[in-house]
């Protein structure tokens, strides 16, 4: 055994993160954590990082039992973590974000010249299928491509055992394929990988063991050839959910006047001529491969970034059948369009505020008189969003920033459904949310498009738009390539579609 | 999430550990003053405090809700200044004019504040760069207007605002006690505060749930400059003239305060009652100068050291992220 956690308990102040949790970890094995959101998973492996320090319990990393006291120590003694929480600085380019988390180092042994540090890190990149060069701005890179610079960075220190917090959560399916390879790659050479996910196809994929965490207490620990995917729900859950997706009980009425409709509408540099439309009760997926302009084109139909003279939105957007020009958020969320942006962290919350201030926020006047907040108004809202979509959270005064990833996605759904609106637009809901979650999600998506929301979904993870949709559309090079009703629609014919895209649309370089 | 978990687990807000935190530090610091100098408690010691420390409050409530929402404004000073030596020549003398007087520094200090915001929310300049400009202007417009003499318009009526006693009290006490509740008001219970907070947190995510960033990180600024202007009227009323440098020195006061009470630098969190114990331990401090008969250039020194130690005690909590 490379790694000995034994009995650690950890609590925040009244909340139980841990409960005498134990986890071995041998060399060359890939160790898959799996459990509900806000199981413990992110607390254990701050704590076997020496970024936070258990109440209780020991560790043993390599037979030596020193503690380790401070993420430096840690990674000195071979321990590199890929954490949930993307850790790049924005203003560094991706070889300066991997030259940072170097410096530790070099005071332990020495320097690290920036050429050979350049040439590693393009070494990783290259390995890792990386399509941005190593002197690119991490500010500038997609959600997918920062998670790959931030895996490449846990690579960089050559660990003995990496430590990966949901590395693929807003990873394109395609890049994940290529970091799987690698890490077996590694791990056939002796490496120790602790993988967390909520994919459980990625678990009977890569992992030789599997530890289910629920409630911060050990709650099955396996090899994966003993375990199926069912048993491994209900360890996390503790019932069995039988159907992640909510049967369609309604037929969208396409008679009806459309809610949402798209005509033409083209942002030059990033999608052309898209024209679409969602009648009332209806889900839209909006497959695609990652930078094919889906996210372009819904924070354009939100009004994002507003209307400027130097990119002008040229077509037609009508909500209810009446032309609606999006100049900015409060517009269009005034006209009743909902809008859950991808990157939860950058744009979704503010992680500083509270679950109830969070959730308030798009409808701080609907909750006011005269400008002044009815705080018991406030606080129903939120304890009814909090309960109704079972948000783990010691109370809606808590910090969202301290809840676990999945439960902030929830919180960023919650301002929405709490707001209720004509037209949603999901980008990514589900990154990092638990199976049983996701489950209540869908379920929650599917009530709201029976009472006759309007949803368009764009989503990376294919089951989840197929399973979800009530039609496909798929974007490539910013353009709607294909339309796939619901039953016809399979994981490889919107795959096909956006790679025939790829190759014969005149369309555009790389919209993102 | 079941109510009674939700209940029993409530958990304090965050923030405030930094304003309970700097109460502590105030109180001990008093503890120390009252044992080092025997006149520390004496009451008309305390009024004086008071006194002092009323204009320092008003203009840093200002401050905080600026940095509240992720900006700063160094202009505070100079319009305090600014505004003594308007009120004080308009007014010259009579006390038909008190009103007028009042009522136009507030308009110019509204102007200001307008200014800064817009530059600053719509045109996109840097906060620190654009008010300091405007202070160096707004500096500069003082002096052309007063020709560097200090003017001695002041009406013993307007002098009341601070030199009278309601119940044996300061008045100025009571202006800065209004300025304080009324501050608490609309930064806790208005959406107007609640964006505040929110767009100093994540100004996008803010942007992004609807609310008008621009137009409220812009009031920001005005309302920075109207607390100025009122702390002016304070200072100008305890001074009992006006004087182009009048109120040079409390833009850095007041970010001192505002740090030491907790509120972070960058925005989204802080009380503004930590910052009412920042601007008491800043006054406590000076006076405990003047107490000891130390030589009166330490009060620069002190000033220093305690903006030092306000900024080092919010790196420290940012870091550790406690
Ligand atoms: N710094 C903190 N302060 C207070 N509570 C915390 C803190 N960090 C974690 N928690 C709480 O500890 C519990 C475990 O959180 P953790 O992040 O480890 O869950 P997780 O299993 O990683 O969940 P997810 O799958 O959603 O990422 C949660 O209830 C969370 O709210
Ligand atoms: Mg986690």
């Amino acid at each position: 055994m490379i790694l000995q956690v034994k009995d650690i308990t950890k609590r925040f102040g009244v909340v139980r993160a841990l409960e005498g949790v134990s986890l071995d970890v041998g060399r060359g094995e890939v160790h898959a954590l799996v459990g509900e959101n806000g199981a413990g998973k992110s607390t254990l492996t701050r704590i076997i990082g020496g970024a936070e320090r258990a109440d209780a319990g020991d560790i043993s990393f390599e037979g030596s039992s020193q503690a380790l006291s401070s993420p430096a120590a840690a990674l000195a003694a071979g321990i590199s973590i890929v954490y949930q929480h993307l850790n790049l600085s924005d203003e560094l380019t991706v070889a300066g974000n991997l030259y940072l988390g170097r410096e530790p180092r070099r005071a332990l042994r020495g320097g690290v010249d920036d050429k050979a540090m350049r040439r590693a890190v393009t070494a990783w990149l290259d390995r890792l299928g990386a399509e941005f060069p190593a002197d690119e701005l991490v500010g500038r890179l997609s959600p997918s491509d920062r998670q790959l610079a931030e895996i490449a960075r846990g690579l960089s220190h050559d660990p003995k055992l990496l430590i990966m917090d949901e590395p693929t959560a807003s990873l394109a399916p395609v890049a994940a394929e290529r970091v799987f390879a690698v890490l077996r790659e590694l791990t056939a050479a002796g490496l120790a990988v602790i993988y967390i996910t909520h994919e459980l196809a990625h678990v009977f994929d890569l992992a030789d063991r599997v530890t289910v965490l629920k409630d911060g207490r050990n709650a099955l620990s396996a090899p994966i050839a003993e375990v199926d995917r069912g048993g491994l729900i209900e360890a996390m859950v503790g019932r069995a959910v039988e159907e992640l997706f909510p049967p369609r009980t309604q037929q969208p009425d396409r008679a009806a006047a459309p809610a949402l409709e798209l005509r033409d509408l083209t942002l030059p540099g990033y999608f052309e001529s898209v024209s679409f439309s969602i009648a009332p009760g209806e889900v839209v997926g909006l497959g695609g491969l990652v930078g094919s302009g889906r996210s372009r084109v819904a924070r354009a139909i939100f009004g994002d970034p507003p209307e400027r003279a130097a990119d002008p939105l040229r077509g037609t957007v009508l909500v209810d059948g009446e032309s609606f020009r999006p100049r900015g958020p409060r517009s269009a969320v005034k006209r009743g369009i909902g809008f859950v942006p991808e990157d939860r962290k950058a744009a979704g919350l503010v992680l500083g505020a509270t679950v109830a201030d969070n959730i308030a926020l798009p409808q701080l006047e609907r909750l006011a008189s005269f400008g002044v907040l009815r705080r018991g108004a406030e606080r129903a809202v939120a304890e009814r969003e909090t309960e109704a979509l079972r948000i783990k959270t010691p109370g809606v005064d808590a910090e969202v920033g301290n809840l676990s990833g999945g439960n902030q996605q929830k919180v960023v759904l919650a301002k929405w459904l709490a707001r209720g609106c004509r037209v949603l637009i999901l980008d990514e809901p589900t990154p990092g949310v638990d199976v049983g979650a996701k489950a209540e999600i869908y379920l929650l998506v599917r009530k709201l498009a029976d009472e006759g929301t309007a949803v368009l979904l764009i989503s990376s993870d294919l089951p989840e738009l197929l399973g979800l949709s009530d039609r496909v559309l798929v974007m490539s090079r910013g353009r709607i390539v294909a339309e796939l009703e619901a039953e016809a629609a399979t994981e490889e014919s919107v795959m096909k579609a956006a790679f025939d895209g790829m190759e014969t649309a005149p369309g555009l370089e790389s919209a993102a | 999430m079941s109510a009674i978990a939700a209940r029993v687990a409530r958990a304090p807000r965050p923030d405030l550990t930094g304003a309970a935190a700097s109460w502590l530090a105030l109180f001990t610091l008093a503890v120390v003053a009252s044992i080092l100098s025997s006149d520390f408690l004496d009451k008309q010691n305390l009024l004086n405090i008071g006194r002092q420390a009323a204009p320092l409050a008003v203009v840093s409530l200002g401050q905080t809700i600026v940095i509240l929402c992720g900006g700063i404004d160094v202009s505070v000073g100079a319009v305090m200044s600014l505004t003594t030596v308007v009120v004080s020549t308009e007014m010259n003398g009579d006390p038909s004019m008190v009103i007028p007087a009042v009522l136009l520094v507030l308009v110019l200090g509204a102007a200001i504040g307008i200014v800064n915001g817009f530059l600053v929310a719509r045109v996109g300049t840097d906060p620190f760069v654009t008010t300091l400009a405007a202070m160096l202007i707004i500096s500069g417009a003082a002096l052309v207007y007063t020709q560097g003499s200090p003017t001695n318009g002041l009406t013993p009526g307007f002098r009341q605002i601070s030199e009278g006693e309601v119940l044996g009290i300061p008045a100025s006490i009571f202006f800065a006690a209004g300025a304080f509740v009324f501050c608490w008001f609309i930064l806790r219970r208005t959406v107007w505060g609640r964006t505040i907070y929110a767009l100093g947190g994540n100004m996008r995510a803010t942007f992004l749930s609807g609310r008008r960033t621009a137009l409220v990180q812009a009031s920001a600024y005005l309302a920075a400059s109207l607390f100025a202007v009122v702390a002016g009227l304070l200072l100008a009323a305890r001074i009992g003239t006006g004087a182009v440098s009048a109120g040079s020195g409390y833009e850095l006061e007041s970010i001192a305060a505002a740090l030491i009470g907790g509120t972070a630098f960058g925005g989204g969190r802080g009380r503004i009652s930590g910052t009412i114990a920042g601007v008491l331990i800043l006054i406590v401090l000076f006076n405990l100068v003047n107490l000891l008969g130390l030589p009166s250039q330490l009060q620069q020194i002190v000033r220093g050291a305690v903006i030092v130690l306000g900024v080092a005690v919010y790196s420290r909590r940012a870091v550790t992220g406690s």
